[in-house]
């Protein structure tokens, strides 16, 4: 029925017992919303590196790319090296994060600028995280579905289920723990194809023989121009700071050097592994005609299914399963963070105990899960989920570069930014029908603009607040002491 | 911050908008931000200061090009 072996479910359902008993296991260390929500800021190099790796990759990146390279050729690989060059920035961001000392991206936004886009920018991370899940779930499923012939819909509720049981039960310890053995999952997702690939299509000369050249080209001239890829890498650039899960990611290491070894060099493990994905994709360019599968994101199951050994099978699905448990398991916990600080305690019930939060902060990863399972029900595809995502983010980034560099920038002025950059986007998209390139050059533009212009014309922020911000950024981890002698304790750590 | 713990601690002007804050010595022995300070590098730029942030960069971008020669030259394998 499930068109896999005996050997493959020993693996699968041996992997899935190991990896969720080990998670609940973990779970009885945890005690309190801080370690449910950041570790207890204790993570060393090699776990950040590990999270770093886990939480960013997912098997929905190897599914699009794979599934763009087999369509377009190896210019497929954009879709994730968008981010190739932001990544050095990640040796600088992450000692910002963590000196911040905040739990959420929220806490940012109300610190620096004001409660009201604290507010905003909670709702905002909460639909991205729900977008992220359902495009992981629907990235799995996709591929699970190629090698199973199961329904979509059965496997997208059953990994669902899984990483529910893994994720709430333990917090971030949970996640995080685990990833050492996710990291080694993602490695073998990302090559194991590779000798079977090249051993199918008869080695690299004859992959080149039977595929037109344009296909071994870094640019595709009619999805991804030159400009497209430029603007692409812009926007990653400027978005990711906004990303809701990264002051998790990069600001949960015991020291400064942890965050940035574990935020920098995780990604460039994925970076690496991106390669792979693409070469993956062009296997199956040569080994299935275009337009023989019903849709390019198929490809990468399409090849596991065709390519890889009983047992072998087994492995690549948990392997697909332990990226998603991962991700979708840090993303819940960092969306119930946001709601649980941000919203329910700020708005809602401000006095109540660390327990009745914690039991909140899990009532409330369930719901983001309902909602990540309707968006994997209902969502076109992973590579439209995640172009749609890289713009939207960038917006919100905006304000975040500039209120970090300028003093002047303020609470209106990031406002500002954001409207009048999502305005422009959406307008100049859907009305004008304008590409991508031209789109996000224009709108970024007019974010900037607008941040400067109106911070200028307006009353800067409250020189205490200003103090507050700028004192954290200018106090390394360690010399706490000195914020405590100036009265300024931070308020999250 | 309280006029009792000014004189035990030293401190620092970033920003004509932002009272003084306090200063940091990791930050003299390296430990400063690139980005944060982006504004104020053309008077505060040494490598003393930004050594961290500047190595690490620079290492980082060192990684950046041998992935994209990576990439490159596996495209070309067979070619």
């Amino acid at each position: 029925m499930t068109g896999l072996s005996t050997l493959d479910l020993a693996v699968i359902i041996a992997y899935l017992f190991g990896i969720t008993a080990f998670g609940l296991y973990v779970s009885r260390r945890v005690k309190d919303t801080e370690g449910y929500f950041m570790g207890n800021r204790r993570f060393g190099k090699a776990l950040m590196i590990a999270q770093a790796l886990t939480t960013g990759t997912r098997a929905d990146y190897a599914i699009g790319v794979a599934g763009a390279s087999y369509e377009i050729g190896m210019a497929g690989i954009w879709y994730q090296w968008m981010w190739i060059f932001s990544t050095p920035f990640f040796w600088l961001l992450s000692p910002i994060f963590r000196r911040m000392r905040y739990v959420t991206t929220a806490d940012f936004f109300e610190e620096r600028f004001s409660k009201s886009l604290g507010f905003a920018y909670s709702l905002f991370a909460i639909y991205l995280f729900i977008l992220w899940q359902g495009t992981i779930i629907k990235g799995a499923a996709t591929t699970i579905t190629a090698i199973t012939d199961l329904p979509e819909s059965w496997i997208i509720w059953g990994v669902t289920a899984l990483f529910v049981l893994f994720g709430v039960a333990g917090g971030l310890v949970a996640a995080v723990t685990t990833d050492f053995i996710q990291g080694i999952f993602i490695l073998i997702l990302s090559f194991l194809l590779i000798p079977f690939g090249l051993n199918a299509v008869g080695g690299f000369s004859e992959m080149h023989a039977k595929l037109d050249p344009q296909m071994f080209s870094l640019v595709a001239p009619k999805e991804l121009t030159l400009f497209t890829i430029t603007m692409l890498v812009i926007s990653g650039l400027i978005g990711i700071v906004a990303q809701p899960h990264h002051m998790a990611v990069a600001g949960s290491g015991k020291t400064e050097m942890n965050c940035r070894v574990g935020w920098c060099y995780g990604n460039f493990i994925k970076r690496l592994c991106t390669i792979g994905w693409a070469l993956t994709g062009l296997f199956a360019a040569v080994l299935f005609a275009q337009g023989s599968l019903a849709n390019r994101e198929l490809a990468f199951g399409a090849m596991i299914k065709m390519l890889l050994p009983s047992g072998l099978v087994g492995l690549m699905i948990a392997a697909i399963l332990a990226t998603v448990i991962a991700s979708c398991a840090s993303f819940m916990i960092a969306g119930s963070a946001l709601f649980t600080r941000n919203l329910y305690q700020k708005f809602i019930k401000p006095a109540a105990e660390d327990a009745h939060y914690l039991k909140v902060g899990r009532i409330v990863s369930a719901i983001i899960t309902v909602g990540s399972l309707l968006v994997a029900l209902y969502i076109p595809s992973v590579i439209a989920a995640t172009v749609h995502f890289v713009e939207i983010v960038a917006f919100v980034g905006v304000p975040m570069w500039v209120g970090i560099i300028w003093p002047r920038a303020n609470a209106k002025g990031a406002w500002a930014s954001i409207i009048v950059g999502a305005a422009v986007f959406f307008s100049t998209g859907n009305l004008l029908d304008w590409d991508k390139g031209p789109q996000l050059l224009v709108s970024l533009i007019c974010a900037f603009a607008a941040v400067i212009l109106v911070s200028l014309v307006t009353k800067p922020e409250p020189g205490q607040r200003l103090q507050r911000f700028y004192s954290l950024l200018h106090t390394p981890v360690g010399e706490e002491e000195n914020l405590e002698k100036a009265g300024m304790k931070p308020a999250f750590d | 911050m309280a006029e009792e713990n000014r004189t035990q601690i030293e401190t620092q002007i970033v920003s004509e908008l932002v009272p003084p804050i306090p200063k940091s010595k990791l930050e003299e022995e390296g430990h400063s931000l690139l980005i944060v300070d982006l504004l104020r590098l053309p008077q505060r730029l040494t490598y003393q200061r930004y050594r961290i942030d500047i190595i690490g960069f620079v290492l980082a971008w060192i990684w950046v090009f041998l992935l994209l020669a990576l990439g490159y030259w596996v495209a070309r394998i067979g070619g």
